[in-house]
């Protein structure tokens, strides 16, 4: 199966609210109508090609594996004192990403810190799928707000003096695979990788 | 009186003053006072003052008065005592010197990180570092063809170990007179044990890891005979082995005397357990000491009667011998 590249959606959906990415007929399929322009990502491909029903379970099992994913290390941070490894592999958290969640777990304990407030992840669009790799993957760009966090001491509940700082709307964009659990058992989604690209 | 020049300039200096809020004084990113830190979760990176930062790393590192049979640590970091296991990280690696944990998902057979094999399995290999900004992971992916050093047990565990490999065995434990035989009360019982390395030692067996390995010796240091009659026999050798020789005499080192039959008994016998304590040593190829101590217990049963009068008729061959009382 060839590697489909979503990019003009992604635009689209970059644009739109999560709920308008997945509550549209055939969610994380691109528009077939833009109603505004949009890059391809290659000019021998103009238009985007449907996606089959396979890719589309794929996408929506990946982004809701990216919500439950980031909600755990969210929990996590916000009571790092009590947090385990265990509930974020299972939330579907691993590869390079999982360390660097517990890297940041780790760091904010040892700190004293944590975590108040929301974070939101305010889109979440295609930007490509491939079940045909050995372990299917579905890439994702996504916008994390955490303009309503806040990082606090744990004794005291105040905040953190943290200065300066390139905005609270940050985009992401993530790889999410399909792989069995290294302790063995049934395929599952993982999300591995999760980068930072700039503002959203 | 205030000239309305100046009189605006306060003005201006005090509204100036009243928008600047406490936490936002002013800094520089390059100002030696502040650390940049990096949250990867949110995506975004801020300034702190550097005191605001925990060195951790310089608390975990002070020295505590260190054990006294503690020569070197089984979990160390370039000769530091290194907690063996992390939750969160997985066992320490001595070879690798970090934690190690089975990555999850392991990443596909086309990764550059298998470097052609297909075996075997890619760990993630993190410990912590200190810097400026705080501790943070350094974490790299290793491939290893089976199960990583990780120094996961300590010695005791490897001792453990040692220990089952030699195989103990119950004492094999001798009678006289024996268990098909019937003694008498107020004659000697010997008592012994026959001898071999899995049942009364000295027996010495190893066990290891990768970096670490534990020699255990071990030798039976007394066997506590329980008669069943109330009475236990402590003897600190395996005992001297019976022999028709030696005729109606007691043993040197290990017997008992009945002073009651087993009449009473159930089964007519008395229940014999003999106990064999071992005491067991080992130490570590990294200084660690230790005891152990364990038991391993054999039982059989003596039937113990008493002489009796028996009349002979010095006419004839008839002999009259008066009943058991009690079908023993």
């Amino acid at each position: 199966m060839i590697r489909r590249p979503l990019l003009g959606a992604a635009a689209l959906c970059a644009a739109l609210t999560l709920a308008a990415c997945n509550g549209s007929p055939e969610a994380g399929r691109p528009d077939p109508t833009p109603s505004a322009p949009t890059t391809t990502p290659t000019p021998s491909t103009p238009s985007t090609p449907a996606l089959t029903d396979e890719e589309l379970k794929a996408i929506e099992a990946a982004k809701a594996t990216y919500v439950a994913a980031r909600a755990a290390v969210e929990k996590a941070l916000k009571d790092p004192r009590k947090s385990s490894r265990e509930p974020l592999e299972k939330a579907g958290n691993g590869g390079g990403w999982l360390l660097t969640a517990i890297d940041q777990i780790r760091f904010e304990r040892e700190q004293g810190w944590y975590l108040s407030g929301t974070v939101k992840t305010t889109a979440i669009s295609v930007i490509s799928v491939n079940l045909g790799l050995e372990q299917p993957e579905v890439k994702l760009a996504n916008c994390i707000d955490s303009s309503a966090a806040k990082t606090l001491y744990q004794a005291t509940g105040k905040p953190v003096p943290l200065k300066g700082g390139d905005g609270d709307r940050r985009k992401f964009e993530s790889r999410v695979v399909l792989a069995p659990p290294a302790k063995g058992g049934a395929k599952m989604w993982f999300l591995i990788e999760d980068k930072v690209t700039g503002k959203c | 009186m205030l000239s309305p020049w100046l009189s605006r300039l306060l003005i201006a200096a005090i509204l100036a003053t009243a928008f600047v809020s406490p936490g936002a004084e002013a800094f520089g990113a390059d100002d030696p006072e502040y650390v940049k830190i990096c949250d990867p979760i949110l995506g975004k990176c801020k300034y702190i003052l550097k005191s605001e930062i925990k060195k951790a790393a310089e608390e975990k590192t002070t020295p505590g008065k260190p054990a006294a049979k503690k020569a070197k640590p089984v979990c160390e970091f370039g000769g530091a005592a290194q907690a063996c296991t992390d939750a969160e990280l997985g066992n320490w690696s001595n070879r690798q010197q970090c934690y190690l944990q089975r990555l999850t998902p392991q990443p596909p057979e086309s990764d550059p990180v298998w470097a052609g094999h297909t075996d075997g399995s890619i760990w993630a290999c993190a410990r912590e570092q200190g810097y400026d900004e705080g501790r943070h992971l350094v974490t790299r992916w290793v491939w290893l063809p089976g199960e990583p050093d990780t120094v996961v047990t300590d010695p005791v565990t490897l001792a453990y170990r040692a220990v089952a490999a030699m195989q103990l065995a119950p004492p094999p434990i001798k009678t006289a007179p024996g268990a098909g035989q019937i003694g008498l009360v107020k004659m000697p019982v010997w008592l012994w044990v026959t001898r071999s390395e899995n049942t009364w030692g000295p027996i010495v067996r190893s066990a290891s890891v990768p970096g670490l390995t534990v020699t255990a010796t071990a030798q039976v240091k007394a066997i506590n005979w329980s008669m069943g009659d109330g009475k236990t026999v402590r003897c600190d050798g395996p005992g001297t082995a019976y022999a028709k020789s030696f005729g109606i005499k007691e043993s040197p080192d290990c017997g008992h005397r009945y002073r009651k039959t087993s009449r009473e008994q159930p089964n007519c016998k008395y229940n014999v357990a003999a106990t064999a304590d071992w005491e067991i040593t080992w130490q570590s190829t990294l200084g660690d000491t230790g005891q152990i101590s364990m038991t391993q217990q054999a039982a059989t049963q003596l039937r113990i009667g008493e002489a009796v009068p028996v009349l002979v008729d010095p006419s004839g061959d008839q002999v009259s011998v008066p009943p058991a009382k009690d079908g023993c």
